[in-house]
């Protein structure tokens, strides 16, 4: 996993090193590769031409950057340095890779480390010593509510006997609860088996069978694989079946008190239109059921407008979180003391059908338990129907695991609701204590802290850059002359700046007969008359280039750079007059060669020419 | 051997099951059945499948105990007594219409039945080995027939009922006489030989490491206390009923690919161990009960070793 999301973080970012970098290097290495001015679709005619105009390799540029040392090449500034050439296939790969294994190294460390713990509390290695012949099975075992817990508690006390038989006697006991076996103490497992003959049971109890068999009468240990088998068949029988088509798998079984999750799927399962709504409204379709286990935590806002409901007629189950004895018939909830409706912080998983007693002849209470505590009441409300539960805990994942609590609380729907009514199932939700609390009791932790120290280490490899959302890509056409620019300060490096400003001349006189519609000396008495500048400036600077021009393409001899870098700059704040209509110092700070290299050439007299 | 037996005794499986089970166990088998559903054409078979020694009793009112183990005879030649082996001394020995013989005649097999030996004139003579004992009789007549004791039943491990053949089988069995089948002479049907009689033995200790639990110990000595405590019994059963329910139960444990026993092999051994061993009270055999009514009371009341719920 480690390596493949370091690979993940290397491809998000594969050419991390070539982003925000000047744009005068990023021009150079566009020029390294021979390639500029290819994408001519975003270009202008005129600009096109100028681009098939300069040879896409310059041969001064070249031979000049082939001996630096002597040329003095790239020693004018480090923007104007190429950058390292950046590698790419197999070196990234390797370079990845090998900071992949190294961080798994060190988790691996991490991870054996801890191993080395001793663990907090004795968990037995299995399989289990073989306690036969010796072993004598308990009997006469009535497992708890949660017989699953109970068995792999025993699991981990080393009692594998203890495990076996209270998951069998919670198997049977469930079976027979639900009328497919009838239970006998003279009926063997195999029996039990053969009675259910081709039920889907059949299979499960077996396996159970199979490892007792196994393990009392064989005498032989049961490997971690058949006693997994053995909780997962027990766990599928002692769930309520009407979950087991549902939810399926093993490991469905092991719900929580608290948990709600398994609610509204046993509802829709038992052919009603079941829904989680935290809605209480008069204009809901149908005339749905309203089933509310009572929180603390919204008794205030919840409470009033359920009661209202009930009273224009609507139907409601409420699981108070207390026994409701005392509570008269003509009981209004809303005009309690809140006392008697305060929750009780424990829950606990129910285990209804055994402990019940319906009772008949009385029209508020239809059920009390063994202590003869009332745990259920139906009262009418207006000209509604309300039913009151004192079984905290019934619509706990862990409560409805059991199938007699399933069959409670389906008798009580059918008091009130018919098949294919709507149930709303209002706020079942527990809250957590934190926004992490949900991801540690789902054992996610570990997990989660793998992956931050990931992320870390691939922050730290990566830099700041890592995981910062990449500036968005804007489709963006350079301007012309900023190019020009750069590749004018590139062609000076090399000592081969007649050419460049022959070209950027050639475009100058282009766009400056564009915009003034004229030519020759009208030409430069419009310029002027625009830009504010002397006729003899604009006329000695556009001979110059046009001297340029004709230099490049020839073989007339060279200027200076620094007379070359001169007429280019004067051309360009020709054309930036032009643009702004006014003349701006010669002087500008704003030229980056000017200011990188300044007293080079700037105080140097422009060379004189003509056209 | 099943399949082979099964081959010329049609119908009968359970009968065969049972009647191998006792033979891979050590003990003998008596075969009760109205006449003519093939008791003796299933030991012979048995005896021609095995390979061992078969000898033939058949017991009428006036055999003797010497004709049954022999005995000793005055040599003229040479002047003094020889003992002259009786047709127990065999591999394989059918008892047929064993109730048609006085007691004094049944009881000549009791010591070979129980010890393997035979002791004339003060001198005991052991058995072959492997030495089974298939007994026959007919539960229909009363006339010329003596009740065996109860000392001989309990020698024997099992006692195995044939019943009428469904309609079927029956048809299956006319089909092959039609075909020529003389159950007088096996010979021409060739029955192929499954085991040597040293095999058998091999077998018979084989089996004995089977495991049985403690618990199965349990549960087999508490179902046959209960026959000797149980209200409609007047005689129960006897250890050697358990010992016999026991290694029995390792054979059948065995033949179903388990090396351990189960409980289930207990009970269904249960009544062909039980059958011949309980004696009813008067008042319960008015009554209409019936011995496998009793054993099916017995085994309801037995608790399984797992037997834990009670609701």
């Amino acid at each position: 996993m480690v390596v493949f999301l370091l690979s993940w973080v290397w491809a998000q970012d594969p050419e991390p090193l070539e982003r925000w970098v000047p744009t005068e290097d990023a021009i150079a290495s566009i020029r390294s590769q021979a390639s500029w001015c290819t994408d001519k679709t975003d270009l202008l005619p005129w600009e096109t031409d100028w681009c098939a105009a300069t040879p896409p390799e310059c041969k001064g540029f070249i031979e000049a950057c082939q001996a630096p040392s002597e040329q003095g090449c790239n020693q004018d500034g480090p923007e104007i340095e190429l950058p390292d050439l950046h590698l790419e296939g197999l070196a990234d790969i390797v370079q990845s890779l090998a900071i992949a294994i190294a961080v798994t190294i060190i988790l691996s460390a991490i991870v054996a480390y801890y191993r080395t713990l001793p663990p907090e509390e004795p968990v037995p290695e299995v399989p289990l010593a073989p306690e036969a012949p010796k072993a004598i099975l308990p009997t006469d075992i009535q497992p708890g509510p949660d017989p699953l817990q109970e068995a792999r508690a025993a699991l981990a006390a080393g009692q594998l006997g203890l495990a076996l038989m209270l998951l069998r006697a919670a198997s049977l006991n469930h079976l027979a609860a639900l009328g497919k076996l009838v239970l006998h103490p003279s009926h063997t497992d195999r029996e039990y088996v053969r009675l259910l003959d081709q039920q889907p049971e059949a299979a499960e109890l077996k396996v159970i069978v199979r490892a007792i068999e196994r393990f009392r009468y064989a005498g032989k240990s049961l490997d971690p694989q058949t006693i997994e088998a053995v909780l997962a068949a027990a766990s599928r029988l002692v769930a309520p079946l009407l979950l087991l088509g549902l939810l399926g798998g093993a490991q469905m079984a092991y719900g929580r008190a608290g948990d709600h999750e398994l609610l509204v799927p046993l509802l829709q399962k038992v052919g009603f239109q079941a829904e989680l709504s935290g809605e209480i409204s008069a204009d809901l379709e149908g005339d749905p059921v309203y089933l509310w286990a009572i929180q603390n935590r919204d008794i205030e806002q919840t409470l009033p407008r359920l009661l209202h409901q009930v009273e224009n007629g609507r139907r409601a189950i409420i699981i108070l979180p207390s026994a409701i004895d005392g509570l008269p018939p003509e009981i209004k909830l809303n005009e309690l003391p809140k006392s008697q409706i305060i929750p009780e912080e424990s829950t606990q998983a129910l285990v209804l059908i055994e402990n019940i007693v319906e009772i008949q002849g009385d029209s508020t209470s239809f059920a009390k338990d063994a202590d003869g505590h009332v745990v259920a009441g139906m009262v009418p409300v207006g000209d509604g129907l309300l039913i009151l539960l004192g079984t905290p805990g019934l619509v706990d994942d862990m409560a409805l695991l059991h199938a007699a609590n399933v069959e409670f609380l389906r008798r009580v729907l059918d008091r009130v609701a018919f098949q294919g009514d709507m149930i709303y199932v209002i706020n079942p939700t527990t809250p957590q204590d934190s926004p992490l609390s949900a991801l540690f009791r789902a054992g996610l932790a570990p997990a989660a802290a793998q992956i931050l120290l990931i992320f870390a280490a691939a922050a730290w490899w990566r830099g700041r850059r890592f995981a910062t959302p990449l500036a968005p890509v804007v489709q963006r056409r350079r301007d012309f002359s900023e190019h020009l620019r750069a590749v004018a300060s590139l062609y000076r490096a090399s000592k081969a700046s007649r050419i460049v400003t022959g070209a950027y001349a050639a475009w100058t006189l282009q766009r400056l007969r564009q915009r003034t519609r004229a030519d020759d000396m009208a030409l430069v008495r419009a310029v002027a008359q625009r830009t504010g500048m002397p006729p003899e400036r604009v006329l000695r600077v556009l001979t110059q280039g046009r001297a340029a021009m004709v230099a490049s393409s020839g073989d007339q001899a060279a200027e200076s750079v620094d007379a070359d870098l001169m007429t280019q700059e004067e051309l360009w704040e020709i054309q930036q007059a032009m643009k702004e209509q006014k003349l701006k110092p010669s002087q500008s700070a704003s030229t980056p060669w000017k200011r990188k290299s300044a007293g080079s050439f700037t105080d140097k007299a422009p060379p004189s020419g003509g056209s | 051997m099943e399949t082979e037996i099964s081959r010329i005794v049609h119908g009968q499986s359970t009968a065969i099951r049972g009647l191998l089970i006792a033979l891979f166990s050590g003990g003998h088998v008596l075969v009760e059945g109205a006449p003519g559903l093939g008791k003796t054409l299933l030991a012979r078979t048995v005896a021609r499948v095995l390979g061992c020694r078969f000898r033939r009793i058949q017991f009428t009112p006036d055999l003797m105990p010497a004709d049954v183990t022999g005995g000793n005879i005055f040599n003229q030649k040479e002047s003094r007594f020889e003992f002259v082996a009786g047709p127990v001394f065999t591999e394989v020995l059918l008892a047929d219409e064993i109730n048609r013989s006085p007691a004094r005649t049944q009881a000549a097999l009791l010591e070979a039945m129980a010890d393997r030996q035979v002791t004339t004139d003060g001198i005991s003579r052991p058995l072959n080995r492997p030495f089974f004992t298939i007994a026959t009789q007919n539960p229909v007549e009363s006339e010329g027939t003596w009740a065996l004791p109860e000392a001989q039943l309990d020698r024997f491990m099992m006692k195995i009922l044939i019943q009428a053949p469904l309609r079927e089988v029956e048809i299956g069995i006319l089909e092959s006489h039609l075909r020529g089948f003389d159950m007088s002479d096996l010979d021409q049907e060739a029955i192929h030989q499954v085991l040597e009689a040293s095999e058998l033995v091999y077998w018979q200790k084989l089996l004995r490491s089977v495991q049985a639990s403690r618990p199965i110990l349990a549960y087999t000595c508490d179902l046959v206390a209960r026959s000797r405590e149980h209200r409609a019994i007047f005689l129960g059963a006897s250890p050697r009923a358990s010992i016999g329910l026991l290694l029995a139960a390792q054979v059948l444990a065995a033949a179903e690919g388990r090396d351990f026993v189960i409980p289930d092999d207990i009970k269904f051994l249960a009544p062909a161990v039980l059958r011949h061993r309980l004696i009813l009270q008067p008042e319960a055999e008015m009554e209409g009960s019936s011995v496998e009514e009793v054993i099916r009371d017995l085994l309801h009341q037995t608790p399984v070793p797992a037997g834990a719920e009670r609701r």
